[in-house]
């Protein structure tokens, strides 16, 4: 029998497993238990919640075990260290991979969507080797990020066993566990760096026992979420016809013409398949393979692992090889010494087509707004490049599937590697001194060949694309670092004290260099060497480097009242002379009510910690060299016809740039009631971004330069996070789990000198969110020609007498009868303001279930021009304009379609329109996974200690009220939606081995 | 102990710049540089012509059909903005040169030309500015952000500093340079830009003067078998006709120092969509027989390049061919030079002056007839009135010098009853049409500045 040691009632479900096996068994609705084993092995007794046991059997044929929840020692990893769950009282939320199942996510910092509160991840595309999510902690709190408000400048700083380095080629099967330091007390450790929060990684190491083997393996297949779907060949040159009508121009085709896109007929007229039939790969293969070995005696302790996926993309001519491996080794030399060595590395091998030098995105792009007019081929076998049966009423580019196979081909080699040695001294129990020193190295080595293509207009045969050129491009980082801490423990009676000192210095750089030749004539031969026409070089470097103290103080007294302090004085090259240092500080405090007297009565209250926190944090994304005034060499004019050197200065220095200082107040609760079945966890923040880094315009008359770096502003980000797991069972043999989380932001910015506006569109403004829409409210469309040009009700509309029925109504917002910039608002929000989360798992015998829902409630985008754009030329729509204004059809939100006319459209420079501003909310169903473990007694004759099974699905499921044929879960904000890689909706079989 | 002590590996520090005659050559081909931006010569000098009524420039996103509509631009606009920089860039880094290089130890000859260099180059940026926006800030020295919030001058000032400049630089530039540094100001390009200054600002008597002292150099206008070479890397530089030319090389390897003349004219299916073309009015201008027409203009039916012109890349059915080389392997990264002034321009400026100070005289009837017969067209008919002689001056300085940088400016400077009716004029593109209005006589000073600096108010009217 297993009981409860506390209150003595039998455990329901609780988990017997012979130790090393996964053979074993669950007791029954009184706790009893009855399984098979040898004298000589170890039960391992563990109920969710509770502390685990370990019992040799001998010669006992009953053993009778006690767990005790109030052994629970969670321990999670936290900055430079590891802390009780139950003691911590920062905001940390953690992931173990063990939660995540099978879900084949190629990019490991993916599993964290929809897992842990207050992350905002965006997956935004699946193109092989290009996939990695963009991920904010919290909301957007420095004004450097761009129009897309999602880039570096808003990352968090990610360490991978404490290394800093990336996530993108970690294989996820290495990692076992996530720490997102959120709060600043969590994370002001990390000082300078951390202001956009903290994602510690810690992989697998090696446990004392005979030498386990893993092996995981999945073959997936991925298809587009979402396809857009645009005019036929037949519709487009309908509604050419009537955009030309529509203007007073004649008609684009004949009636024969639209005869023959209809029914086909002649060969130079386009019938076959649409651009996206062609360009993508519908279930597009999958496969990844992971090894690993574990193990390790007293003395020495080792993992070692590797990894190989292969993917197709889903769109034609991507894909994406990767390799990894990893040696984690502990060596413990004496009761006093303990060393190892951690050496990880990658190999990604990416592919994807030059398409014009543009890349996959602009073929997407192409699919979309060519004009659908010609074949692919014509029938004397070349590509086809315009239509000359349709001259000067068609495009003239080459077709975009023929660019894209024909074109050329870019690829990208990333070279990863992380040796990190560490030493560990203990000269007097619970004092241990600890040397690290690591190199994250990373070379990027692109190439982009542009091959000279032969094409055909369906009569004459030409060169086109160029004149055969290729280009080579190399960015070395190599970031090393040295780190030194001490760490004592004391326990005074019922006081327990732990403080840590430390000293860490980081160097960073990075060198460029890239070469080009012209004059390739043969696609087989594509090395510098072979062609020698118009040759380039280029090359650069630059560098940065910090130096840091920091310290951190722990109290409780009897696991009731725990205080910490941590401080980091943190020294950057980046920033000005006079400012080079910073003080970050944090304190937190916590009060483990349930173990106060007067709970004592409440028995379903295991656990009950009211936390809070504060401290600050820095931001140092200003580029290198901001406080310096430099003249730069790189500006040439051509005398005598050669090129000659010229020199200015581009830029403007502020030599007392300092750190972006960020302010979290974090208040939290933690809850586990009901025998450990349900814990609870809510926080509520508030972080303050002061001194904000930002760059605020100065006049051109200094000279054209780029303002200096100045730190000027407030930027808020407010809210509320909850996460919410149960743990329950219906009888011994059915085991459920569901959790749930939802996080809440609000960005505002406080407080901002002079406005900004980029792009003509996105303007961050004091007392709004930052990087707001900004531009025209369209509040309909025209129904009548005179309604158009009444000046008197709707003001001049920006078309003037161009402005018809069918056109958008501008609103003239300040009523001074015209419409011009004065009458732009705001209208829209990118910042999400909640995510939410939701899982469920169910265990019944041998089979385990597993669903994951995931959304956003409040993001808005974009919509982009192409396809959008009323036929302003010769491009085509999307089949949204089926439902256009026309007099028959009065009823929509669409507007007429008219050549060249720009004023129903929200260009990428014109200001944004209301119309274009779509809600990409959307929840869904990001991972399902059924799967079935093979009972022992047949997997022992096979002879494996473990063999599962099983079936998943990814983004199989979406519900959103997003324009049709695109994903809302685009990372990009500005022009969004048509040009971007599609999302993959993928199936995925695998098997899971270990011996 | 890590050093936190960075550098720029690849920029200089602003201290230890400006010390030896290397960085004075340095310091004044960094002015040079601003002339190839697409801001100024590389774009935006050619295709001011669809701003006026030469062409039709089709993407809105480049923003010249704003403008030319008249319509759908305002002080916010990217345009006005642009422009305004630019000039300050390459005003401010002529100014770092004339404050610098006076102190550095070198050459004494060499140092005295670079200055000149940068009084002409200074001079050519307020030109245009003030040519643009009236009113602009008169900036001549280094100033900090502190004393940056300046206001601005009256145009005559500008106009008084500009030509104490050009004056300056063409007592000293040399007539000639050897090969290695051809490309750089000389002293015919100072008077030159002197003699247009004086007539855009109705200084008859100076601009006839200087004219004539760029006479008095010996230029000449080239054959009629060159004329259409003189715009192409064949017959660039030359020492007959040339005589400032901004430089660019084509597949060097290093971008943005190649022309993009060939890429924006839509002559070849490579070369892409027309970002400007000429239209059926300017067509409608030349007289019969007048080569300047097949030089400038793609016609559907002729071929370029040997390929056929299709006209879809177009949207007024026309191309521009005026120095697009024909090679349909160059595209953005053209060795055509943009043709700033050639003595073509010398002799519509002496005309223009002389009829308007003395009349239809022989020096006038000289000069034109001297640019008619180049072309293959008779001579003007004797007895031409004043107000005659002036629209057939106007008439054949649009034609000659049409995509020169030249057209806009003229029609700003010809003042509203002109410019109302070239807009007007212009009725041949499908639903593109021209609104007039007097706020169009200048540019309006950039919103984005003012709202910097508030001491640049009052704005330019109607804007």
């Amino acid at each position: 029998t297993v009981t409860n040691a506390e209150t003595g009632e039998p455990l329901i479900g609780a988990n017997i497993l012979i130790k090393g096996t996964s053979n074993g068994t669950i007791t029954d609705l009184n706790g009893i238990y009855s399984l098979n084993a040898e004298k000589s092995s170890t039960l391992v007794f563990s109920f969710i919640g509770f502390g685990s046991k370990e019992e040799i059997v001998g010669n006992r044929s009953i053993i009778d075990v006690n767990l005790s929840g109030s052994e629970l020692d969670e321990v999670i990893v936290v900055g430079y260290g590891t802390q009780k769950k139950k003691n911590l009282t920062g905001a940390v939320g953690t992931l173990n991979t063990e939660d995540i199942g099978s879900q084949s996510v190629t990019s490991a910092a993916s599993v964290l969507q929809g897992r842990v509160s207050g992350v905002q991840l965006i997956q935004g595309s699946a193109q092989p080797g290009n996939d990695n999510p963009t991920i904010q902690i919290r909301g957007v709190g420095t004004v450097r990020s761009s129009i897309d408000g999602q880039n570096n400048d808003s990352a968090p700083l990610v360490l991978v066993d404490g290394v800093q380095s990336t996530l993108n080629d970690v294989h996820p099967n290495d990692i076992e566990s996530f720490s997102v330091l959120k709060d600043a007390s969590s994370a002001a450790i990390y000082g300078a760096r951390a202001a956009n929060g903290v994602i510690l990684v810690t992989t697998k190491r090696g446990k004392s026992g005979k030498p386990k083997v893993s092996l995981n393996s999945y073959i997936a297949f991925q298809s587009a979420t979402a396809t857009p779907s645009v005019l036929s060949p037949y519709n487009f040159a309908l509604l050419k016809n009537e955009a030309q009508t529509n203007i007073g121009n004649t008609e684009s085709y004949t009636q024969s013409e639209l005869d023959l896109f209809k029914n086909g007929g002649n060969p130079l007229y386009n019938n076959g398949p649409s651009f996206f039939d062609e360009g993508y790969r519908k279930g597009a293969p999958l496969q990844n393979h992971y090894f690993s070995v574990t193990g390790g005696t007293e003395y020495v302790k080792y993992m070692f692992s590797a990894g190989f996926q292969d993917q197709e993309g889903i769109v034609i001519e991507t894909d994406s090889k990767r390799y990894n491996f990893r040696s984690n080794v502990d060596v413990k030399v004496s009761e006093k010494f303990r060393t190892g060595l951690n050496i990880s590395g990658s190999f990604t091998n990416s592919n994807e087509p030059n398409y014009s030098n543009f890349g996959v995105t602009q073929l997407v792009r192409d699919m979309i707004r060519h004009a659908p007019l010609n074949p692919y081929r014509y029938e004397n076998g070349y590509i086809s490049m315009g239509n000359v049966e349709l001259s000067g009423r068609t495009s003239t580019a080459i077709h975009p599937i023929g660019l894209a196979k024909y074109g050329g081909n870019d690829n990208t080699k990333y070279y990863r590697a992380t040796p990190n040695l560490y030493m560990e001294l203990e000269p007097i129990k619970d004092l241990i001194f600890k040397a690290n020193g690591s190199v994250y190295v990373e070379d990027r080595k692109q190439s982009f060949f542009r091959s000279k293509m032969t094409v055909s207009d369906g009569k004459n045969v030409f060169t086109a694309n160029g004149l055969g050129e290729y280009r080579e491009t190399d960015f070395l980082n190599t970031t090393s670092t040295f780190e030194l801490t001490a760490r004592y423990n004391k326990t005074f009676g019922k006081s327990n004290f732990g403080g840590l000192a430390g000293y860490t210095s980081q160097a960073y750089r990075q060198d460029f260099l890239s070469a080009a030749n012209e004059g390739y004539n043969n696609d087989l031969l594509t090395e510098l060497d072979v062609a020698s026409l118009n040759p380039s070089v280029g090359g650069n470097a630059s560098e940065w480097a910090l130096q840091s103290y920091f310290g951190r103080v722990n109290y409780d007294y009897d696991g009731k009242y725990l205080a910490e302090f941590n401080i980091r004085y943190d020294g950057s090259s980046r920033f000005g002379e006079n400012n080079q240092y910073g003080t970050f500080p944090s304190f937190s405090l916590g009060w483990n009510m349930a173990k106060e007297a007067f709970m004592a009565n409440l028995t379903k209250v295991n656990e009950m910690k009211i936390r809070a926190s504060w401290g600050q944090l820095g931001n140092q994304n200003i580029g290198n060299y901001s406080s310096i005034a430099t003249v730069n060499l790189d500006q040439p004019y051509v005398f005598g016809n050669s090129l000659v050197a010229g020199a200015a200065s581009r830029a403007l220095a502020n030599p007392n740039v300092k750190w972006e200082t960020t302010e979290t107040t974090d208040i939290g609760l933690d809850m586990t009631i009901f025998d450990y079945k349900l814990s609870f966890t809510a926080d509520y923040y508030n972080r303050k971004s002061k001194n904000v880094l930002l760059s605020p315009p100065v006049v051109a008359t200094l000279g054209n330069l780029s303002p200096p770096v100045q730190n000027q502003g407030e930027i808020q980000n407010q809210g509320y996070e909850f996460s919410l797991n149960y743990y329950g069972n219906i009888g011994s043999e059915f085991r459920y789990s569901l959790s749930g989380n939802w996080s809440h932001n609000d960005n505002k910015v406080l407080k901002l000198d002079s406005e900004f506006l980029s792009a003509n569109k996105v303007l961050t403004k004091e007392g709004y969110p930052i990087n707001s829409f900004y531009g025209h409210v369209i509040t309909g469309i025209f129904q009548s020609d005179i309604e158009a040009q009444d000046a008197e009700s709707f003001g001049l509309q920006p078309g003037a007498t161009l402005v018809s029925a069918g056109d958008y109504i501008y609103e003239d917002r300040d009523g001074n009868g015209i419409v011009n910039a004065d009458d732009r608002a705001i209208i829209g929000d990118p910042n999400i303001r909640n995510t939410y989360g939701m899982t469920l798992t169910a265990d019944y015998k041998g089979f385990n279930f597993r669903m994951m829902f995931q959304g956003v409630l409040g993001r808005d985008v974009e919509n982009g021009v192409f396809g959008t754009d009323g036929m302003r030329g010769y491009s085509n729509l999307t089949n949204l304009y089926l439902d256009r204004w026309t007099p028959e059809n009065p009823d929509t939100d669409v507007p007429r379609v008219a050549t060249n006319y720009k004023y129903n459209t929200s260009l990428f420079v014109g200001p944004a329109l209301s119309s274009a501003i779509l809600n990409a909310s959307y929840l869904r169903m990001k991972h399902i996974e059924l799967g079935y473990t093979f009972p022992v007694e047949l997997t022992e004759r096979l002879g494996f200690s473990n063999l599962r099974v099983y079936v998943a699905g990814q983004n199989l499921l979406t519900f959103t009220k997003f324009v049709d044929g695109f994903d809302p879960e685009d990372a990009s904000t500005f022009n969004n939606v048509n040009d971007s890689y599609p999302q993959a909706k993928t199936v995925s079989m695998g098997v899971n081995i270990s011996f | 102990c890590a050093d936190l002590d960075r550098y720029p590996l690849n920029a200089i520090g602003e201290p230890q710049f400006w010390s030896s005659s290397d960085d004075a050559v340095l310091g004044i081909n960094g002015v040079y540089n601003v002339l190839a931006h697409n801001h100024m010569y590389r774009d935006f000098m050619r295709h001011s012509d669809a701003i006026g009524d030469n062409a039709y420039s089709q993407y809105s996103f480049n923003y010249y059909l704003e403008i030319s509509e008249g319509r759908g631009y305002d002080a916010s606009s990217v345009w006005p903005l642009n422009f305004w920089k630019k000039s300050y860039e390459g005003i401010v880094r002529a100014n770092e040169v004339l404050e610098n290089v006076p102190d550095i130890t070198m050459d004494e000859a060499t140092k005295s030309r670079i200055l000149a260099e940068a009084h002409f180059l200074r001079a050519l940026f307020y030109f245009h500015l003030t040519n643009l926006y009236g009113d602009v800030p008169l900036v001549l020295t280094k100033q900090t952000i502190g004393e940056s919030l300046v206001a601005r001058d009256p145009k005559a000032t500008i106009v008084t500093q500009i030509l104490n400049d050009l004056t300056l630089a063409a007592s000293i530039l040399p007539d000639s340079y050897g090969p290695s540094n051809l490309g750089r100001a000389t002293k015919g390009a100072a008077l030159t830009l002197k003699s247009r200054v004086h007539l855009y600002n109705k200084q008859y008597a100076e601009a006839i003067s200087t004219a004539n002292e760029v006479i008095a150099l010996g230029y000449d206008l080239l054959p009629q078998s060159s004329y259409k070479d003189m715009f192409l890397p064949t017959l660039e530089n030359n020492a007959v006709e040339s005589i400032f030319e901004v430089q660019f090389l084509g597949k060097s390897g290093t971008s943005g120092v190649g022309s993009s003349f060939n890429s924006n004219s839509g002559a070849t299916p490579s070369f892409g969509g027309a970002s400007y073309s000429p239209i059926q009015e300017l067509i409608d201008a030349y007289e019969p027989g007048d080569i300047r027409r097949n030089v400038t203009v793609l016609e559907p039916g002729q071929t370029f390049a040997g390929l056929a012109f299709d006209p879809v890349r177009s949207p007024t059915g026309y191309a521009l061919i005026k120095g697009v080389i024909p090679d349909v392997t160059i595209t953005d990264d053209g060795d055509a030079n943009f043709v700033v002034m050639r003595y073509a321009e010398v002799l519509l400026n002496l005309a223009e002056a002389e009829n308007e100070l003395n009349g239809p005289t022989t020096i006038v009837y000289n000069a034109i007839n001297e640019i008619r017969n180049r072309v293959n067209l008779l001579d003007l008919p004797g007895g031409m009135s004043q107000e005659e002689m002036r629209i057939a001056i106007k008439k054949e300085r649009r034609l000659e010098l049409a995509f020169e940088g030249h057209r806009y400016f003229d029609l700003l400077r010809y003042g509203s009853a002109d410019l109302k009716a070239s807009m007007e004029s212009v009725t041949s593109v499908q639903g593109h049409e021209r609104i007039y209005n007097d706020r169009l006589l200048q540019w309006p000073v950039p919103q984005n500045e003012i709202n910097i600096d508030q001491n640049l108010l009052p704005q330019n009217s109607g804007w």
